[in-house]
């Protein structure tokens, strides 16, 4: 079987962030794995609240919409609790090296899950506002758009999860299609306007949306760009001349 | 390390050895080279002696104090009552630190004013030079010992793959007592009992260890080929199983995930409470959902599992129900679609009825124009029921009559209605076909195709537009192609003509006078047929529709 060993590197990855062998790191891990359960659990619900948003807004679906409303509470809830856990930790351990690492990158997304979560409440709102105008053509860039915004968030937290540095890069990459996506959008929607003064509040309305969804993806490539750091201890924000990203450009 | 403290331990031993009997060995040595050497200068020393003059005593001769001092002895001559026949060395204790050796040698020519015949050689040892003696070779024997150590100790572990082989026994005899007892099975005779004992139980070892992996494979191949995804989770929500149906379901990477935590692999919140609840509450669970990329639709059943030693993982059965589902929706479409068809013209026979009854029966225009709508919808009805009958008849395959007959001759009543139909519209029709084309098929299921093209084609054209009939023969197939220049259609309404009451026009808005089964019963006539039929469209711009049906009935082709 080729099993390209993925088992054993994600096993020699873990080891490395978790290498300590005192009482105390002992305890630490166990805080770290547990926070870090919670996370993936709130990253779930955040992908789902995406998933609904988008197709409250493209299918025009009420209900769907109001539940994604109501979902926001409970996300603001888990991302306090896991901050306070994570802050315990940073208190109580004082860690170092990787498990350092470890901890500021789950606090960093775990807040960038938040906004993620906000976000998809933005869009259900605006598609609460659209179902008030049925004739209003909806750009279908916008679904594509979302759905590419969609998998970044996705194989984001997948990067997260399984310590793949590769996959990570690739979301990076993958930002600057979603942003294209959103000029066009936003060009489509100016001409709809002038077209007809009536549907200048819808436009809006998916305006609104296509940044909401543009705004998404930039949390993806956040995400992506703290299990970067969290791997190799690197820090890529705002680097245009990191060669990894040079060479998926070229 | 543990070879190293033996070779320290062994130094020790051979260095208090050595301390302990070595003195004894090198006083002899010393004290017989010390006796030769003497026995030397002895022999000097009585020449020199027997070669004096004699003339005045010997002390007081300048040569015998030279003599003396030459050869570190002191020699006397002395009045001895018989003078001795052999030298005789004799060992004494001079002073605190010393030895002296002495002997007593006859001379042949003994001079008279001496008074003697014998002189005394004497000889005094520091025992220092001993010690001396004694300390260097000490020295010499550790030093020696240390670098033999040392090369043993290098040699050893400089190539240690090549001496090990060698030097096995030797380790061996080093080894612990546990370790020695290890090796008495090499040593034993194989037929000895113990041996044999060895033998079985090795046989037993790998007996149960091949019926293991037949199991885990068997297992592996059941898991593997069920259409059902399995999931089993222990009570740490740790990853036990997964089979090939699961990843592909829950599109998963390849792998098998063991021991991972599940939450790690599926973040999907229904199925994450699903364990939650079942772990905690020990209950069953069932979910339905939509999930992936091009959502399916999945039902999830989580029961317990028990694990033994009162532990209770999650054992999860994922089920495909995307088909069920689409049939479900078909069939509900189905329902719907035709109760509205049947109800349309009931509504429109019961309201001119009712007209009639409130008085319109007095007006006889009027009564016979409303007459004449409900007969007309009576005949909509009729049709319609007609229809779903053919369309019944159809998919059982009863309905089929082979015969050989002449295209043309077959499908010109059909031509015919159509001529009559655009005529009254405004529709031009044109026909081109040859004289005669004969095939062995179902003639009434060519006439039902052909008339519900031709009737579609006429109806969906507007007043000044044409409908265009091509007919012909090729070596094994029938090809029928109607084109219209009518309304024409949109690319995802083409996708789904051929369902039935399906219509491009979702609001109904225009009465075309179909059933909308006519598409329907075209593609299962073809079908049933051996044929196919394709259609092509442009939305204003008009529809093709190609129908092609084998010359022959597929079992009868040579």
């Amino acid at each position: 079987m080729p099993k390209h060993n993925c088992e054993q590197e994600y096993a020699e990855r873990r080891a490395l962030l978790s290498s300590k062998e005192s009482r105390l790191a002992r305890h630490l891990n166990h805080d770290l794995e547990e926070a870090y359960h919670r996370i993936l659990t709130l990253s779930g619900q955040v992908e789902e609240m995406i998933d609904k948003a988008l197709r409250a807004l493209m299918a025009r679906q009420h209900p769907v919409a109001s539940e994604v409303i109501a979902q926001d509470e409970e996300i603001d809830r888990q991302e306090v609790r896991i901050e306070e856990e994570c802050l315990k930790m940073l208190a109580l351990h004082q860690p170092v090296a990787a498990d350092l690492r470890r901890l500021t990158t789950m606090m960093k997304v775990n807040n960038d899950l938040e906004r993620i979560a906000d976000l998809a409440c933005n869009i259900a709102e605006r598609a609460t506002d659209l179902i008030e105008y049925p004739s209003f053509p909806i750009p279908e860039m916008l679904r594509d758009m979302a759905a590419d915004a969609n998998a970044m968030v996705r194989e984001g937290l997948d990067a997260f999860v399984n310590l793949d540095v590769e996959l990570a890069y690739q979301v990076i990459h993958k930002d600057d299609s979603v942003d294209a996506m959103n000029v066009r959008v936003i060009n489509e929607v100016t001409k709809l306007m002038k077209e007809n003064a009536d549907w200048v509040e819808p436009a809006l309305y998916s305006f609104s949306a296509s940044r909401a969804i543009e705004q998404i993806a930039d949390h993806a490539v956040n995400v992506a760009e703290d299990v970067i750091y969290m791997v190799n201890g690197v820090i890529v924000r705002h680097c245009h001349n990191d060669p990894k990203l040079r060479s998926l450009e070229s | 390390m543990k070879l190293f403290i033996q070779l320290v331990a062994l130094w020790i031993v051979l260095a208090l050895g050595v301390g302990m009997f070595g003195g004894q060995v090198v006083e002899d040595i010393w004290r017989r080279e010390m006796e030769a050497s003497f026995r030397r200068d002895m022999v000097a020393a009585e020449a020199m002696v027997e070669s004096l003059s004699w003339s005045k005593p010997p002390e007081a001769q300048p040569e015998w104090r030279k003599m003396e001092h030459e050869l570190g002895l002191g020699i006397i001559p002395v009045q001895r009552s018989k003078a001795p026949e052999s030298m005789e060395l004799i060992w004494t204790q001079a002073g605190q630190e010393g030895m002296r050796l002495t002997a007593d040698v006859a001379l042949s020519e003994f001079p008279e004013t001496t008074q003697a015949n014998t002189i005394r050689i004497t000889r005094d040892v520091q025992l220092s030079s001993l010690d001396d003696l004694w300390w260097s070779l000490w020295a010499l024997l550790n030093l020696a010992a240390l670098a033999i150590g040392g090369l043993t100790f290098f040699a050893v572990w400089h190539d240690l793959g090549r001496k090990k082989r060698l030097l096995r026994p030797w380790f061996q005899a080093l080894d612990s007592a546990e370790e020695r007892e290890s090796l008495l099975p090499a040593v034993e005779p194989q037929d000895s009992d113990f041996c044999i004992q060895m033998d079985a139980v090795a046989d037993l070892v790998n007996r149960i260890y091949a019926s293991l992996k037949n199991a885990n494979e068997r297992s592996d191949l059941v898991l593997g080929n069920l259409r059902e995804g399995v999931l089993a989770v222990d009570d740490h929500s740790r990853v036990l199983l997964s089979n090939k149906s699961l990843r592909r379901l829950l599109e998963l990477p390849n792998d098998n995930f063991l021991y991972r935590p599940l939450v790690e692999i599926i973040r999907t919140p229904a199925i994450v409470n699903m364990l939650r609840k079942i772990l905690s509450e020990e209950v069953l669970t069932e979910e339905q959902l939509e999930y992936g990329v091009e959502p399916r639709h999945l039902r999830i059943l989580g029961r317990p599992l028990p694990l033994g030693e009162g532990k209770s993982g999650a054992l999860f059965t994922v089920r495909d129900e995307t088909l069920i589902k689409r049939v479900d929706m078909i069939k509900k479409d189905f329902v719907s679609n035709a109760s509205h068809e049947l109800k349309t013209p009931l509504a429109a026979i019961r309201a001119y009825a009712e007209t009639l009854q409130m008085g319109a029966l007095e007006d006889p225009d009027a009564a016979e124009s409303f007459v004449n709508n409900i007969i007309s919808q009576a005949d909509r009805l009729d049709g319609l029921v007609q229809g779903m009958l053919q369309l019944s008849r159809v998919e059982v395959g009863s309905a089929l009559n082979y015969q050989r007959f002449d295209v043309i001759a077959a499908i010109e009543p059909c031509i015919n209605a159509a001529y009559a139909l655009g005529r009254a519209k405004g529709v031009t029709i044109e026909v081109n076909a040859p004289e005669a084309a004969k095939i062995h098929s179902d003639r009434d299921g060519l006439q039902t195709i052909a008339s519900n093209l031709l009737s579609n084609a006429v109806r969906y054209t507007e007043a000044g537009g044409k409908v265009a009939v091509h007919v012909e023969r090729q070596s094994t197939q029938l090809v029928l192609e109607v084109r219209d220049s009518g309304i024409g259609m949109a690319e995802e309404d083409l996708a789904r003509i051929f369902e039935r009451f399906y219509r491009a026009e979702k609001d109904r808005s225009i009465d075309t006078g179909g059933t909308g089964l006519g598409l329907a019963i075209v593609k299962h006539l073809t079908g049933a047929l051996g044929g196919s039929v394709a259609a092509s469209s442009e939305l204003g711009k008009g529809s093709c529709f190609v129908v092609e049906l084998p010359n022959e009935p597929l079992g009868n082709v040579e």
